[in-house]
């Protein structure tokens, strides 16, 4: 699933090993949802739009 | 996570959660159509008879073999290794990991089997210890390997 998970993520200055952190996963898996790999729980999907102070559809909904 | 028992023995991280379960799962399945031709062979074609005890090693060893495998090759083991010098440290802890290993194994079958008196004995003990040792650090590297080649690419930029 493409996501603007990475663009959010620069944009607020947060690394990805940060994030995993934040959100109690692995930095291989912030990797794989940003590269569209891995399509996250609703819970991880919640945690990560929080900790970038983002809405659900700003991050997941419908990317070009 | 579900109200399960099980939930305390998985990966607290959820993708390395859920590629554990489709392990896990895949190896059940596997396992389960080949004691299903097994019976299906021992009931309506030739008794083959296989000892209990042989039957459960066998089912046992795939199960753990498939998994370990499977999460090897998948490259799920080490999340954190994504740089050169990551890796080298990884594979530095590795050796001496390996190296633990061989002098500890060593150690113990030679307990049990008693101090060595000539070369054969001596042998006896070093050689399986030895393979077991290089093969613990083959997949420790081979899956090192894997993880670090996956998260390469997913390197912030």
């Amino acid at each position: 699933m493409k996501n603007n998970l990475k663009i959010a993520r620069i944009q607020a200055s947060i690394k990805q090993d940060e994030l995993a952190s934040l959100t109690g996963v692995t930095r291989q898996t912030i990797g794989l949802i940003e590269k569209g790999s891995y399509n996250p729980s609703l819970n991880l999907c919640i945690a990560i739009a929080k900790a970038l102070n983002k809405t659900l559809d700003d991050l997941f909904w419908e990317v070009e | 996570m579900e109200k399960t028992w099980i939930a305390n023995l998985l990966p607290t991280d959820e993708y390395r959660e859920k590629r554990f379960l489709y392990f896990v799962a895949e190896s059940v399945f596997i396992l389960g159509i080949m004691l299903s031709l097994y019976l299906s062979v021992d009931l309506f074609f030739v008794a083959l008879d296989v000892p209990g005890n042989l039957l459960a090693l066998f089912s046992l060893g795939f199960l753990s073999i498939y998994i370990v495998l499977r999460s090897t090759l998948t490259g799920i083991e080490f999340p954190q290794v994504a740089t050169s010098k990551n890796f080298k440290a990884e594979k530095r802890s590795k050796v001496y990991g390996a190296l633990r290993f061989w002098i500890i194994s060593i150690i113990v079958y030679g307990l049990f089997k008693g101090i060595p008196s000539n070369l054969e004995e001596a042998l006896d003990i070093l050689g399986p210890s030895t393979l077991a040792a290089i093969f613990l650090f083959i997949l420790s590297y081979l899956s090192l390997r894997k993880s670090y080649n996956k998260n390469k690419e997913l390197l912030d930029d």
